[in-house]
């Protein structure tokens, strides 16, 4: 055959697809039987894919609903948007797809909603790729272990509980414990040490106000150019509520296929379930424990399955997530969070009593752990804080015994003063995430007992001229450092001890 | 306790009656529905019955265009719905413009003038 002749038969075979899709066949036809709370319940269309969107001809036009309900008579089908307009009778079609969001580049810096619709008043977002948004989590194969930090830029984390591109850490604690601020300063720490990693946040219910805080500050900070915020307020329907997780995870699952990282904030999940559970029981799904449905555990082990560090076959991207719940008077112990727990490879516990004492992060060191994500702490950090956590949790044991005082031995007296010191250098205002050199420069100060002589109220104040120093002192050195991957031993080790002891005698007393 | 019957199961055994040439089916049935207090559902009983015949190839179509249609088009249209019996509901509708919609127990075509203009008005927008 001539190639003349093969191009012919491409254009022709091309020429015959563009005209089978334009032409019309017969389609599927439903019909809305009864509508409310946001579900429509359709007859016919036995055709219908789970999850799949139907059209719903209305007076004022199509809104569409995704089938989740497929029983012997009818489809239960949660409707995205206004359920006022729908009305029995209305003509019911099959789209023929399953939900998808716009993803790429193009929803970088944007407020969207989870169907990729603008909230931020700009223009109208046209991407060149689609995402779906119910996809399978990828194979054991195709994922290679969690051996990158991705850095909070909060000491008390990347040193005690250190969290690795690709892992799932769960934030969890009572209202008004710093959660949403943990995520915040992991974002901008992003920005700061110009990781390259793209935030996607999810608000799931949350008021707008506070949304709009958060937008205005990421801009300020110059972290808006990497993130996309996925919005969703507490007056949305249950559906978009329930949407928002998943389709954030597609939005980030483009850049984690490309070979990029990104990192999912889900705010919260407890919302999530919530809505969840609205939807169910509206549904007329059993009821289960909490009047949760069966299938709570899937709703959300199915969405933290998609992050993961993948092979270097599939280009070695990662996602990250840090899903946040939650709890009711600090009971871990309830539904949603030991599902959650057990789903994820660690969890940061903030605790009321520690933010009320005025330490901020308010980090439980006794309840929060990360289990994969050792392999991914940076060298330099890893040197310092071996025994940072061990030191810190026995000093919170022993200080109940401080009040004694003068009783205790001399051993435990020393415990309970590092302890003190080390309470003090992981507390950190917000919006102000460490570097790995400052991190790695202010413990090893600290462990090296350089700043024994300080009292624990001038802490912050000695580790700020300490860096303030190094950084201008010793800029190269810290920018090694920097690096983490060289321990703090040996010349670094020597010059940081020194600068610190040096700095010290300004603040003994 | 008793079982609640499903529509789709009462419309299997209607279609299956009605087939067999037993009309009196009809009144079973009614009276079915006011013993179960169901008669609600009748309406969409009867749909998932013509549904049922539908998928057996016993199909009752409403046909809409803007002239009456002739012979030819009918052949067509039960070429296109595949259907070994078809009975037509003709209805003749001005406002459709041209062109023609067929609307059967579970699907639908929808290709009059009227129909392709709203569409390329919403796509415009």
């Amino acid at each position: 055959m001539t190639e003349i002749a093969v191009a012919e038969l491409a254009q022709n075979l091309r020429d015959a697809i563009a005209n089978l899709e334009t032409t019309e066949g017969l389609e599927a036809n439903g019909i809305v039987t009864r509508v409310g709370d946001g579900v429509a319940w359709v007859h016919g269309l036995r055709e219908a894919g789970y999850s799949e969107v139907l059209e719903i001809e209305t007076v004022d036009g199509v809104v569409e609903a995704f089938a989740l309900n497929l029983m012997e008579d009818e489809i239960g089908a949660v409707i995205l948007g206004q359920d006022s307009k729908v009305a029995a009778g209305n003509k019911v079609r099959l789209k023929g797809v399953i939900l998808d969001v716009p993803v790429g580049e193009e929803l970088l810096g944007r407020v969207v909603n989870p169907l990729g619709e603008p909230l931020d008043g700009g223009p109208a977002i046209t991407t060149k790729q689609r995402g779906l948004v119910e996809r399978e989590a990828i194979g054991v194969l195709g994922r290679k272990h969690v051996h990158e930090p991705m850095m909070t830029g909060i000491m008390a984390i990347d040193a005690m509980f250190p969290i690795g591109r690709g892992q799932r850490e769960l934030i969890i604690g009572d209202r008004q414990t710093g959660k949403t601020a943990v995520a915040i300063d992991t974002m901008i720490n992003q920005a700061k040490q110009k990781t390259g990693v793209i935030n996607v946040y999810v608000a799931i219910g949350q008021k707008l106000s506070k949304v709009a805080r958060l937008v205005d500050r990421l801009k300020s900070e110059g972290v808006m150019d990497q993130t996309i915020i996925v919005a969703t307020g507490p007056s949305d329907p249950a559906s978009l509520l329930y949407l928002a997780p998943y389709a954030g995870t597609a939005m980030g699952e483009y850049f984690r296929d490309k070979g990029g990282h990104a990192l999912m904030i889900y705010d919260d999940l407890t919302k999530h379930a919530v809505a969840y559970r609205q939807m169910s029981l509206l549904l007329r799904r059993p009821p289960g424990r909490e009047a949760f449905p069966g299938d709570v555990f899937y709703l959300h082990s199915r969405l933290l399955e998609r992050s993961a560090k993948l092979s270097d076959e599939l280009g070695a991207g990662s996602l990250t997530a840090l899903p946040i719940i939650e709890t009711q008077a600090g009971d871990i112990s309830a539904y949603i969070p030991t599902n959650v727990i057990s789903i994820t490879d660690g969890q940061i516990f903030m605790e009321t009593d520690l933010f009320n004492q005025g330490i901020r992060p308010a980090i439980s060191a006794g309840l929060s752990v990360s289990r994969v994500g050792g392999d991914a702490q940076t060298k330099a950090v890893k040197s310092v804080s071996g025994h940072l956590k061990l030191g810190l949790s026995q000093f919170r044991e022993l200080a109940s015994f401080a009040q004694f005082g003068s009783d205790l031995d001399e051993a435990t007296k020393n415990q309970i003063e590092r302890g003190q010191r080390l309470t003090e250098l992981l507390k950190q205002p917000q919006y102000s995430p460490l570097s790995i050199w400052e991190q790695s420069a202010s413990i090893f100060a600290v462990n090296e007992g350089a700043f024994d002589r300080v009292p624990a109220g001038k802490i912050k104040d000695v580790q700020s001229a300490l860096l303030t120093k190094l950084w201008a002192d010793h800029k190269k050195d810290m920018e090694t450092l920097n690096k983490g991957a060289e321990k703090v031993e040996g010349d670094i080790a020597k010059l940081i001890e020194k600068v610190a002891k040096a700095v010290a005698k300004g603040f003994e007393g | 306790m008793s079982s609640h019957l499903s529509r789709t199961k009462i419309a299997h055994y209607v279609a299956e009656q009605l087939r067999a040439g037993k009309r009196d089916v009809v009144a079973e049935l009614a009276a079915f529905l006011v013993e179960e207090r169901r008669t609600g559902e009748a309406d969409l009983i009867m749909r998932s019955t013509l549904e049922q015949l539908e998928a057996e190839g016993i199909v009752l179509a409403d046909v809409t265009s803007a002239t009456a249609i002739d012979e030819a088009i009918k052949t067509e249209l039960q070429k296109l719905t595949g259907a070994k019996q078809l009975t037509l509901r003709e209805h003749v509708d001005e406002s459709v413009l041209g062109g023609i919609r067929l609307e059967t127990p579970s699907q639908r075509i929808d290709a009059t003038f009227a129909h392709r203009l709203s569409q390329l008005r919403e796509r415009k927008i």
